[in-house]
């Protein structure tokens, strides 16, 4: 005990070690901008050892928490006015140690991996000060011990994201990207702060057991209705909706590529994204007791994780399509979480970060080695249809993204088998319809996945294909041409065959690997990829004895030999066997369609042409919402401004008219003539006599 | 022996500022008549150190225990230190700017000083007398040199002009004043002093009868002329154009205080019996000061007029707080007038500044001027903005409070045009800052493409950018820093027995005893002692 206390006492030091690093480095970025530029590599190796050695506390925390350490809480007061009190600190619980981990282990490959993908990028030593800056704030989030502290450092790192989305800030759609992420995270946070007060208004705490205990005190002896704490728990859940990408708040996280890809797999898969799930489990004491609002998340994270699975089968973008699986994996964690398997949610949460922060570190690695083929444009470099046949050049992404793929499709035993066959057959237990849909979409996920890795892995090299190129250039321009107007003539379009020639003469003909900074990371995370699932088998679930609602009491773990005779195998099997076989049968449709090519998938979309468009351009919600939110608004500033316009500068305008007139006009009773002011006064006099004289 | 006697019977160091201000005024007049043009060296700074002595005095009699002297004619209680104390400032901010301008106009210095001194006298004794007689007898000797320091200007007809209109105007309005006077020497049966006219009108008991009417809008018309309030203020911009620019800045405060504190006391004292109908008086005048005077402003192209009709705008806002006539009501017209002495003095004395540079005194002769003078621009920006009571300068805050304490004694009315009329002067005085600041060089102005060098080493020139100086950090801060000026105006009100016993008739206008009654008996004890 002697040995552990310590630890917890320097717990804070977790958030605070990547804080200190991001702000010296930063300070020395505001100050000495050019000095600070060139000390690329010691900012790196100091901000990546300061990530590795809250890494370290991390996991000392983590391993003392399943020794039983029981949950260390350190508060002092922040703010305090009569009765009213704000306090701040840490507690280390079962859960924010696992996340802690989770997040260090994902943030420190992340920077291994960084110094690889942006060797030559001008910001590299800004990106490590944001990735650093963002690493802290997401430490502090999962250590928070009460709302309103989440809500600081959850608004942190939604401003971390933004930074990094719009990283290149140069390119427009990175600008676009960012504000897009930001404004929709607004929507959801302003939901989270309304019904964040509204459960301090109600229950008086921040603090989650508090909170819920009372919410159901209140509820019971009727001072509040049910319907009106939904309404709380309703708003409370915008926030992760936002933060999680669920639908219909799920607009950003695609767009959210535009960053660089070692962000897209910190923040916009295995971490900040995680959030929404983690806050969800943090107010599990005040959502489970109402049925209505357990149900919405349920129905909200079943369908998202069917839509996003549904559009991920037709981007072309490998990122795109990485991160409508994302969305479509984070539709699973909150669908397990709204069905009650809070263990499952979380398991899949700790599962999924570590292969898909794989998955976007793979196609990171796959884009630094198109660009050698096609040079700097996000356009060509990421474009699956240019790829083909990397297994030759990359065999260690290769490898890692199969790795990966199986993780995802539910293949055992791989990782994410252990975590989507739980969640599934808890839901079973709840709704078949929800599990049906889940089910459907485990298929159509082993479909996309595959699709996926043998566009680019198997196959032809298609990089130096220039047709390909010429096509996708003129793709670009007629989306944007649509976008400026139809008709328009683009006089872009004539050059664009002498440019694509001009564009290949510097490149190599094929990609190579990356250096071992960048393949390090993947191998490193394989190892959790197919691993880390084992904890959490249904026989003996070392992790649902671990992690579970602070209301449910687990049974004690059995030995292996014991759990093993127990388990109900049948009902394992036919769940088991069912997601499986979905998951096969969607592998050999891609096997069939991409890899043997005996299907041709052109033809299938041709036959399905509304449900195929429906997918291609993301169910057309982006549409929907720049046809009501945008123009929408726009329409009614326009019409504020009309109104602004017309009426209230016409009355301000009349009165200001009428008052020049009215002074110009007495003005001319000053005709500087003594007898007439002596007038005006006698008469003065004598109509102020006869009228107070009267009243 | 008699003579100590003889004073300490009169209770005659009450009017110790007065007699600092009377042995000023000889030794700078036999001084000018010994040393001939020579004492232009040191007279101004001899008449600024005799006025800021009688400020000490003044300050030494602060909650004297016997305010009453001269038996009961003048009465030295706070309320009259303040006032008396404002017109002194105001003279001694004059005397700077006067200077040079009276230098350049090739006049004699001496007998200008002189002359704003008996004027300076003039509003001290009418802010504290109480007595017909002395009432009319100091309203005069303000009035008389006032006419004298507006043609001061022998040579410039415009002056002489201004001067003869004024007077005959003054005339009118004195001789109305005096038949008022009258009215109530006869109606009191024969009573001089305020309280005892006062007295004698509760005794007859009789319910506003027409006479009393007659001689209070007779004696207002007197003081609504002094105070310069619409449809009495016609004489105003004709002067405040032709005279001199320090007298103007004398007039537009010095006079203005003295009017003020003229109407406090005879209303407050003489008239409880028709308050309604003085009340209703007032708040017309008040009203159309306020219109007229912030919406005629707006047409004015000469520098001079726009502040005439300013003073006229601002003496409607100051006339809120002695309609409303709570505490509240006094003090913060006290504190208004307070702040007021500096923001228009130091508009003032840009003005002057300007005017001695260029020879204009025309708006549009403005335009461009920050490229030439600074300062200038910063000093003259800063008072004007304080004029139309942005914040965070002091104006805002003298309108606030007067503002708050009329809408606090349910005067919304009053207030609400208060507050559309100072939104049109808003307009007018930041059409003047505009002028100055925003205007590109090629739409510069021609006298401001001719401004001369900027020099602060001409003779007469460093005071009035110290006295410059002073006002517009005492406009930028008496706002912010307001509480001691809002104490000192609090304690004036009260302190002030003839206040206290006119707030409290006013609370409680149903007290079976008019508490006027009460006090006058002790008034008139002290006096007969």
């Amino acid at each position: 005990m002697e040995l552990i206390e310590p630890i917890y006492q320097y717990a804070w030091l977790v958030p605070v070690l990547p804080l200190v690093g991001a702000a010296i480095v930063g300070t020395g970025l505001i100050s000495y901008s050019q000095t600070t530029s060139t000390l690329r590599r010691p900012s790196a190796v100091f901000i990546v050892s300061l990530t590795g050695a809250a890494m370290v506390l991390s996991f000392l925390l983590f391993f003392s928490q399943v020794q039983g350490h029981e949950v260390y809480t350190r508060t002092f007061e922040w703010a305090s006015a009569g009765d009213f009190k704000l306090t701040m600190g840490y507690t280390i619980d079962h859960l924010a140690a696992l996340m802690l981990v989770i997040v260090t282990t994902v943030a420190f490959l992340v920077m291994v991996y960084t110094d690889g993908y942006m060797a030559h990028d001008p910001g590299y030593v800004r990106f490590y000060a944001y990735l650093s800056l963002f690493s802290s704030s997401m430490l502090g989030l999962v250590i928070s011990p009460n709302l309103l502290q989440i809500y600081v450092f959850w608004e942190l790192v939604g401003m971390c994201s933004y930074l990094l989305i719009g990283f290149w800030y140069g390119r427009d759609g990175a600008a676009d990207a960012c504000q897009k992420a930001f404004i929709t995270n607004r929507v959801g946070d302003f939901g989270l702060l309304l019904g964040m007060l509204a459960l301090f208004w109600a229950t008086g705490s921040f603090e989650f057991d508090v909170m819920g205990e009372r919410l159901t005190a209140l509820v019971e002896n009727g001072s509040l209705t049910a319907g009106v704490a939904t309404i709380f728990a309703v708003l409370i859940f915008l926030g992760p909706m936002a933060k999680s990408a669920q639908f219909p708040l799920h607009v950003w996280l695609p767009d959210a590529m535009e960053g660089p890809t070692p962000i897209s797999a910190l923040i916009h898969a295995a971490t900040m994204v995680a959030a929404g799930i983690f806050l969800v489990a943090r107010m599990f004491p005040v959502f489970e007791d109402l049925p209505t609002v357990m149900t919405a998340i349920a129905w909200v994270g079943c369908f998202t994780a069917f839509m996003g699975a549904s559009i991920a089968i037709t981007q072309n973008d490998i990122k795109k399509g990485l991160a409508y699986s994302t969305m479509s994996q984070l539709g699973y964690m909150m669908l397990a979480m709204g069905v009650g398997a809070y263990g499952a949610g979380l398991f899949h949460l700790m599962t999924h970060a570590y292969f898909k922060a794989m998955l976007f570190l793979c196609s990171g690695s796959v884009i630094h080695g198109m660009e050698e083929v096609v040079g700097h444009d996000p356009l060509l470099a990421q474009d699956m249809r240019l790829m083909g046949g990397l297994r030759k050049y990359m065999p260690i992404t290769s490898a890692t993204f199969l790795v990966g793929t199986l993780a995802i499709c539910g293949i055992p035993p791989f990782a994410g088998f252990w975590s989507k066959d739980e969640i599934l057959g808890s839901t079973f237990a709840v709704s078949p319809v929800l599990w049906a849909i889940g089910w459907l979409t485990a298929g159509i996920t082993a479909f996309y996945m595959f699709r996926m890795y043998f566009s680019t892995f198997e196959g032809e090299f298609r990089g130096t294909n220039k047709e390909i190129q010429t096509q996708l250039k003129r793709e670009q321009l007629m989306a944007m041409g649509a976008s400026l107007g139809p008709g328009a003539m683009n006089p872009q379009e004539l050059t664009l065959d002498a440019e694509a020639e001009h564009g290949e003469d510097h490149h190599a003909a094929t990609p190579h690997e990356s250096p071992i900074s960048m393949t390090l990371p993947l191998v490193a995370l394989a190892v959790p990829s197919v691993l880390i699932g084992l904890v959490g088998t249904p026989f003996v679930n070392y992790f649902e004895a671990f992690i579970h609602p602070p209301s449910e009491e687990v049974e004690a773990l059995l030995p292996w030999s014991e759990a093993f005779a127990e388990f109900e195998w049948s009902e394992f099997i036919l769940m088991a066997g069912s997601s499986v076989g979905i998951g096969l049968i969607g592998i050999s449709l891609a096997i069939l369609m991409y890899a043997q090519k005996k299907i041709d998938p052109a033809a299938i979309a041709n036959q399905i042409k509304p449900l195929y468009q429906l997918s291609k351009n993301k169910w057309y919600i982006d549409e929907i919402y720049d046809a009501v939110f945008v123009k929408g608004c726009r329409g009614l500033a326009k019409q504020t401004l009309t109104m602004d316009v017309r009426i209230v500068d016409g009355i301000v305008n009349l009165a200001g008219f009428v008052t020049l007139v009215t002074g110009e006009g007495l003005k001319y009773l000053e005709n500087g003539r003594a007898q007439f002011y002596a007038l005006i006064v006698f008469g003065a006099v004598l109509g102020l006599v006869l009228v107070s004289g009267i009243t | 022996m008699d003579f100590t006697n003889l004073a300490s019977q009169l209770n005659a160091g009450i009017i110790l500022p007065e007699g600092i201000v009377v042995a000023t005024l000889l030794v700078v007049l036999v001084g000018d008549l010994i040393a001939g043009r020579a004492s232009t060296r040191w007279t101004p700074y001899a008449t600024m150190a005799g006025l800021s002595l009688a400020i000490v005095a003044l300050i030494y009699q602060w909650d004297t225990a016997t305010p009453l002297s001269f038996l009961g004619s003048f009465m030295g209680d706070d309320l009259s230190i303040v006032f008396r104390g404002i017109i002194v400032l105001s003279a001694i901010a004059t005397v700077p700017m006067s200077i040079r301008y009276i230098e350049q106009s090739g006049t004699s210095l001496a007998e200008f000083l002189v002359i704003m001194m008996t004027a300076t006298l003039g509003g001290m004794f009418l802010s504290g007398a109480n007595d017909l007689v002395t009432i009319f007898v100091a309203l005069e000797t303000l009035s008389i040199s006032s006419y004298l320091l507006t043609g001061y200007m022998k040579r410039d007809p415009r002056s002489n002009e201004a001067a003869l209109k004024y007077l005959l105007i003054g005339a009118a309005s004195s001789a109305i004043f005096l038949y008022g006077m009258s009215l109530l020497y006869g109606l009191s049966g024969g009573k001089m002093k305020l309280l005892e006219i006062s007295q004698s009108f509760v005794a007859a008991d009789s319910d506003a009868p027409i006479g009393i009417i007659v001689a209070l809008v007779f004696v207002i018309a007197g003081i609504a002329f002094k105070i310069a309030a619409v449809p009495f203020h016609q004489w105003t911009p004709d002067v405040y154009e032709g005279s001199p620019t320090p007298v103007v800045a004398f007039l537009s405060v010095g006079s203005k205080t003295a009017g003020f504190a003229l109407a406090i006391r005879l209303l407050v004292a003489v008239f409880p019996v028709v308050s309604e109908q003085w009340h209703f008086v007032f708040t017309a005048l008040a009203i159309l000061s306020m219109v007229l005077g912030n919406v005629v402003a707006l047409a004015q192209t000469s520098m001079k007029r726009l502040l005439a009709y300013s003073s006229i705008a601002q003496a409607g806002f100051l006339m809120i707080g002695l309609v409303v006539g709570t505490e509240a009501g006094y003090s913060s017209m006290i504190f208004y007038l307070l702040i007021y002495l500096f923001m228009n003095l130091g508009g003032f004395t840009c003005v002057i500044l300007f005017s001695l540079r260029t020879g204009t005194d025309q708006i549009s002769e403005y335009s461009g001027l920050y490229q030439k003078d600074p300062l200038l621009t910063l000093c003259l920006s800063i008072c004007l903005l304080s004029l139309g009571g942005i914040p965070p300068l002091a104006g805002f805050f003298g309108k606030l409070y007067i503002f708050w304490a009329g809408w606090q004694a349910g005067a919304y009315g009053l207030v609400l045009v208060g507050l559309v009329t100072s939104v049109i002067s808003i307009y007018y005085y930041i059409r003047v800052v505009k002028m100055m600041v925003v205007k590109e060089p090629q739409e510069m102005s021609d006298a401001i493409s001719n401004y001369p060098e900027v020099r602060w080493d001409l003779p007469g020139l460093r005071p009035l950018q110290v006295s410059l100086i002073l006002a517009v950090v005492a406009t930028s801060l008496a706002g912010i820093l307001s509480n001691p000026l809002f104490t000192l105006a609090n304690n004036s009100v009260s302190h002030t027995p003839l206040l206290q016993a006119a707030i409290d008739q006013q609370q409680a206008p149903k007290a079976v005893v008019p508490p006027v009654a009460t006090i006058a008996p002790a008034v008139t004890s002290v006096a007969q002692r």
